[in-house]
């Protein structure tokens, strides 16, 4: 059999893309980060195909060799602070017994780190005039960030809560149950007005913010095992709402992903998902060609606890 | 969208800002020039022939096109079927080619829009996918680019330093292409508060957080004052934004293209369209001190007059101070 000439196109372009130093970039010909690698790693893990494997392989040895002494991950090459694909590689490496250790580093690092505190006077305006606030969200809760001098928001404090649920297996305690609430809550305050999740603000100048389907699946994927919260009921009935009208590979492959890991059909998304590489080469996005692949197979796998 | 605006509400930015401390730049780097010049041509609406238009303004300049790279710096922020947030794709068009029409190497379109990580959404959904394609242009996503650190050149923030994308590094001409709209936050958004998008999102996040913590109107300073090369400004005011903006205002024929290559003097010209004195944005204030000139008397007026064309653009209350007749 010719393996090159019959391998989908999903993963004939991402072993393509795949750098000289065995991790990958945001786009082909850039410089190799986490979140492309961990993905692709996460991508290709249950691939019977040697040339993939081989290549699977080599972007673990990446993420092994990238891994920061506190234990987290930075964005890529050339980076010396742990931020936030941390979660995507602590994913990434959590299946391989060998990894363990390095799977709890980065567990411990999550626990350890998160979004800045806003301050005393925020924190006290909050308390006694919230309305005097042109945003309605509390800004005591702390989540994860993407940059360690910001502020937490809802994708990066979902990707984090899904590596710590994951990760229970090497990492547990009081601690990570703790920082696990406390995302939690930061997910659920920060719901939209008739559900569903954007970056993470609801309200400006008492005006409704609409959220958007990737970031919504993103974060059902993350509350995955509250289905009987408020916040997950009336965010699922939004993204359901929202379905219709995705049309992007990185929202389809999350969309995918949360009907995968909440046990619904998702035979129509990967249809559209296909379509949408045939329309748009996801513009060269080596992240979204990597989730688009864990799409088209089992993100049950992937992605659910 | 962000903890700014907490800050906003507390007062606190500008001081945190600002406190103990003067505003500092290289003083040896920027000279302004004794006057600048602006021009305003027509435009209908998306319809006409806006490549000739775009030609005819960029011809006003002296500029380093010929055999270099070109990165067009649109604003995309958000698409709603129903809004006007985004420059529109036919001028974007318009300007790729006539930079290719006067001669340059490549002509790029360069973007890290600062609140959706899923650009090819926003990119699709604009009708921009489209024109590139019809074009043979290249899109570049500024959010997810090589980045190397650089210096910044001014102090207004306490930033020091800030990771810019290769692409913008590497390039001959920067364009600042933003639509001419008010802003919840800012007053106005225009070609300098445009720059915002060249900082990645991988680094600083979706919304930009850490530019907003060191203050908005600040880090438009430091970042424009940090660009490495000439830079020239087309702003969209055919239909332009009023109210809450930069998303959720609504839409306000002008009819209008603004050009130049004073960032300062085309947004202070901008906002007299919106009949918005520049002195009153804080950012416009800052960059006025070094980077350009905003008196009105140190603008040269190229094509349509200003009052044929001036506006009553609606702002959030907020901002209701910050309207003028538009004098120096």
């Amino acid at each position: 059999m010719d393996r090159a000439k019959d391998r989908p196109p999903l993963t004939r372009a991402l072993l393509a893309a795949q750098d000289a130093d065995g991790g990958w970039g945001a786009e082909p010909g850039k410089r190799s980060n986490t979140e492309a690698t961990a993905l692709a790693v996460l991508a290709l893990a249950r691939t019977s195909d040697p040339e993939a494997a081989s290549a699977q392989r080599r972007g673990l040895d990446w993420l092994v060799g990238h891994q920061r002494p506190d234990g987290g991950w930075p964005l890529g090459v050339g980076q010396d602070r742990s931020t936030w694909p941390t979660p995507l590689a602590v994913l990434a490496v959590l299946g391989r017994p060998e990894l363990r250790e390095r799977a709890a580093g980065g567990l411990r690092w999550l626990v350890g780190h998160g979004g800045i505190d806003p301050g005393w006077l925020i924190r006290a305006l909050y308390r006694l005039w919230p309305a005097a606030l042109p945003v309605r969200m509390d800004p005591t809760l702390k989540g994860w960030s993407w940059n360690p001098e910001a502020f937490s928001w809802v994708e990066p404090t979902a990707y984090a809560l899904l590596a710590l649920k994951k990760g229970r297996a090497v990492l547990r305690g009081a601690d990570v149950d703790a920082r696990i609430r406390e995302g939690e809550s930061l997910l659920f305050d920060r719901v939209c007005e008739g559900g569903g999740w954007n970056y993470g603000n609801t309200n400006v100048y008492g005006v409704s913010v609409p959220p958007y389907p990737e970031v919504t699946a993103i974060a059902l994927v993350g509350l995955q095992d509250r289905r009987e919260t408020p916040a997950h009921r009336a965010s699922s009935e939004a993204m359901r709402r929202m379905l219709a009208e995705v049309d992007s590979g990185f929202a389809l492959s999350w969309a995918i992903a949360y009907l995968a890991v909440h046990g619904q059909d998702a035979a129509a998304e990967r249809k559209r998902l296909a379509a949408s590489y045939a329309r748009t080469g996801f513009l060269g996005s080596t992240r979204t060609l990597a989730l688009a692949l864990i799409a088209s197979g089992s993100p049950e796998a992937v992605f659910g606890l | 969208m962000t903890r700014r605006g907490f800050l906003a509400a507390a007062a606190t930015a500008p001081v945190a800002a600002g406190c103990g401390r003067s505003p500092s730049w290289d003083r040896a780097a920027y000279r302004k020039a004794d006057r600048s010049r602006v021009a305003i041509l027509p435009a209908r609406d998306y319809t006409v022939p806006l490549t000739d238009v775009v030609l005819q303004g960029i011809r006003h300049f002296r500029l380093p096109v010929a055999g270099g790279k070109v990165v067009l710096k649109p604003n995309l922020v958000e698409f709603d079927p129903a809004g006007v947030i985004n420059t529109h794709p036919a001028v974007i068009a318009a300007a790729v080619e006539a930079f290719r029409r006067l001669g340059a190497r490549e002509v790029v379109v360069a973007e890290g829009p600062g609140h959706r990580r899923d650009t090819e959404h926003l990119v699709a959904a604009s009708g921009l996918f489209q024109t590139l394609t019809d074009l043979g242009a290249r899109y570049i996503d500024l959010n997810h680019d090589d980045v190397r650190s650089v210096t910044l050149r001014s102090r207004f923030t306490e930033l020091g330093r800030l990771h810019l994308p290769e692409t913008i590094l590497g390039a001959d001409l920067i364009v600042s292409m933003p639509k001419l709209k008010t802003h919840h936050w800012a007053g106005v958004t225009l070609s300098l508060k445009n720059m915002f998008g060249i900082v990645p999102g991988m680094v600083y996040g979706w919304p930009k957080n850490v530019l907003h913590w060191a203050g908005i109107h600040e880090s438009v300073v430091d970042i424009n004052s940090s660009l490495p090369a000439p830079q020239f400004a087309i702003v969209d005011g055919i239909v332009g934004m009023e109210g809450n903006g930069p998303i959720q205002g609504d839409p306000r024929p002008c009819g209008a293209l603004i050009f130049g290559d004073d960032l300062v003097a085309v947004d202070a010209t901008a906002a007299r369209l919106m009949s918005i004195e520049p002195r009153k944005i804080t950012y416009l204030e800052h960059a006025a001190r070094f980077l350009g000139n905003a008196e009105q008397e140190r603008i040269a007026q190229i094509g349509e007059s200003l009052e044929s064309l001036r506006q009553e653009f609606r702002v959030i209350p907020r901002f209701e101070s910050v309207r003028g007749v538009g004098g120096a």
